[in-house]
């Protein structure tokens, strides 16, 4: 859990556009990437703004866990002038110092991309200040990579505590960003970039993103946290299992109470007919919920992409064939009915679903239902034909 | 009646500003560790440390030892701050200490305990031990214990009070 400040080189060596489009912009997009990731990956973590260049530093954001707020403000900031390393990373050193929560990490990420005025004895003793302080560091040196290469690297060896700093050397050719984030600068959140680029769903994004621990760096920083996530995955697991026992035993109380169970796990309104809807949504309802509860390992990020897939299959197919298959309902409604129940048990063991059969109590639903059955075995079920057989 | 204030001392938090990465603060405080004198506490970029110790209690703390055996690096001014969480170096110049100690090497050779002011420690969450400097003047200081001795302030000995019942 970190308390990340951000130094911005927005002196007039930015308007450069050997990095496309131009330096500043390239900066830009790599810190709204990195504030993301940064928030991303831990709940309480903040980041903050600051720009190095102009009559004097100015902190624009001060650590914060809203990203729209970083977000916002690199819209607004104007080229100017020449950067001052020294007196930003002190005034960023105070920013950290009087941040909020005082259990997170300090960090500050400096991204240089003009030479460098001040001498390596004067950079060296910040870095030691910094060291001190237990500040980590991140440097990303792009722009004027040679000119710095030696006193960036002389300040990183003086401000890294057991490889909790980096500098990073970006040429120029490939996209800032990309650059970034394979590197050790994103990669210390446990690859975190990657969950909030392409996850499911926020928090299935962020929790999935995690591959270097169980859980992302919980057992480290956050045992209370680790421990939760880990009873919460553990009740899924039993949850699913008592589910499928319970859909395997054909009896009705028993999918009566898989009902129940489905439509609490997915929040289901009220009415009947919707709760038709909301059973079948309570059917990959237990699997999405490792993604949407608890952290969800790789595996379990497919399966919810599967299943929300499904879901809006059946929804459509539903909504599409209510006609055709009203008739084909209608014509053996009171067969379908009483088979459906039965059969749909069989057909569970094939797919980690909770059959869902509500108590007879209105014709109309049940026929709604009997059909979203139907159009749910026959997109999902590998031995489907053996199984329409069966209803008709 | 002073114990040992080593179970209410919150790990978790322990913060030790300017440790060496393999000579760090739980070397000096934890138990076993601290009997050791392979395993040291010392310091990194300087000589000055500071430690932020929290309690899971509010405690009374009746005294504090040091124990240190290489001479020159041993810690020689030690200041002591009640209740300020996360104080950093440069609080230490503006905030005024609860009590300052300077240690003689005989103190530290044998990790006598020092008594402190009972007024000034008597309900601390968080203590900060800042060590100022260290005897010859080196470059890093070392010691190799810390352990603190006191009360746990509202506790409430219920066996106690039977005792008292009895003898009457």
């Amino acid at each position: 859990m970190e308390c990340t400040v951000v130094c911005i080189d927005n002196s007039e060596f930015s308007r450069d556009g050997d990095y496309a489009p131009t330096r500043f912009q390239a900066q830009a997009d790599a810190v709204n990437l990195l504030a993301g990731a940064k928030t991303q990956a831990h709940p309480e973590a903040t980041v903050g703004v600051l720009t190095m260049s102009g009559k004097t530093p100015r902190v624009l954001v001060t650590p914060t866990p809203d990203l729209g707020k970083v977000l916002n403000c690199m819209t607004n900031i104007e080229i100017d002038g020449e950067c001052n390393v020294s007196s930003s990373v002190q005034i960023a050193q105070l920013a950290l110092k009087h941040r909020q929560n005082k259990n997170q990490r300090q960090r500050i990420v400096i991204f240089v991309c003009s030479p460098v005025t001040e001498d390596k004895e004067k950079l060296v003793k910040i870095a030691k200040k910094l060291k001190k302080n237990n500040v980590a560091v991140d440097v990303v040196s792009f722009g004027a990579e040679e000119e710095n290469q030696e006193k960036l690297e002389a300040f990183l060896e003086a401000v890294n505590s057991n490889g909790n700093s980096h500098l990073v050397t970006v040429p120029p050719g490939p996209v800032l960003s990309d650059v970034l984030i394979s590197s050790s600068i994103f990669q210390g959140e446990g690859g975190s970039g990657f969950g909030f680029a392409g996850g499911v769903g926020g928090a299935g994004g962020g929790a999935g993103g995690a591959d270097g621990f169980e859980f992302g760096v919980d057992p480290n920083m956050d045992p209370e946290l680790a421990l939760a996530l880990r009873v919460s995955l553990e009740e899924e697991r039993d949850r699913q299992n008592r589910a499928a026992a319970a859909a395997a035993a054909a009896a009705g109380a028993a999918q009566a109470e898989g009902a129940a169970a489905g439509a609490s796990a997915s929040a289901a309104e009220g009415a009947t007919a919707v709760a038709g809807i909301a059973g079948a949504a309570a059917t990959p309802g237990p699997v999405a919920g490792p993604g949407v509860g608890a952290a969800a390992v790789g595996g379990d990020m497919d399966l919810d992409e599967d299943a929300l897939l499904q879901q809006a299959l059946a929804m459509s197919m539903e909504i599409d064939s209510a006609a055709a298959a009203a008739q084909q309902a209608a014509a053996a409604a009171t067969d379908v009915t009483t088979p459906a129940p039965t059969t749909a048990p069989v057909v569970t063991p094939g797919a980690p679903q909770v059959a869902v059969a509500l108590p007879p109590a209105d014709l109309d639903v049940m026929d709604e239902d009997a059909e979203l059955q139907l159009a749910l075995q026959l997109s999902m079920q590998d031995s489907g034909p053996d199984n329409k057989e069966d209803q008709k | 009646m002073a114990k040992d204030l080593l179970e209410y001392i919150e790990f978790s938090t322990l913060e030790c500003l300017n440790e060496a990465p393999n000579h760090g603060a739980t070397l000096a405080l934890k138990q076993g560790y601290r009997e050791q004198d392979e395993l040291y506490l010392e310091s990194d970029t300087d000589e000055q440390l500071l430690l932020n110790i929290r309690f899971t209690h509010r405690v009374r703390i009746q005294s504090i030892v040091i124990k240190a055996i290489d001479e020159a690096k041993a810690p020689k001014r030690v200041k002591l701050y009640t209740n300020r969480p996360s104080l950093g170096f440069s609080d230490t110049s503006s905030v005024p200490c609860a009590q300052e100690i300077e240690l003689s090497p005989a103190q530290l050779a044998k990790g006598d305990p020092i008594s402190l002011k009972l007024v000034k420690f008597n309900n601390v969450d968080v203590l900060s031990i800042f060590i100022e400097d260290n005897q010859g003047g080196e470059e890093t200081t070392k010691l190799c214990k810390i352990a603190l001795f006191g009360t746990t302030g509202e506790v409430f000995n219920v066996a106690e009070i039977k005792k008292v019942g009895e003898e009457k």
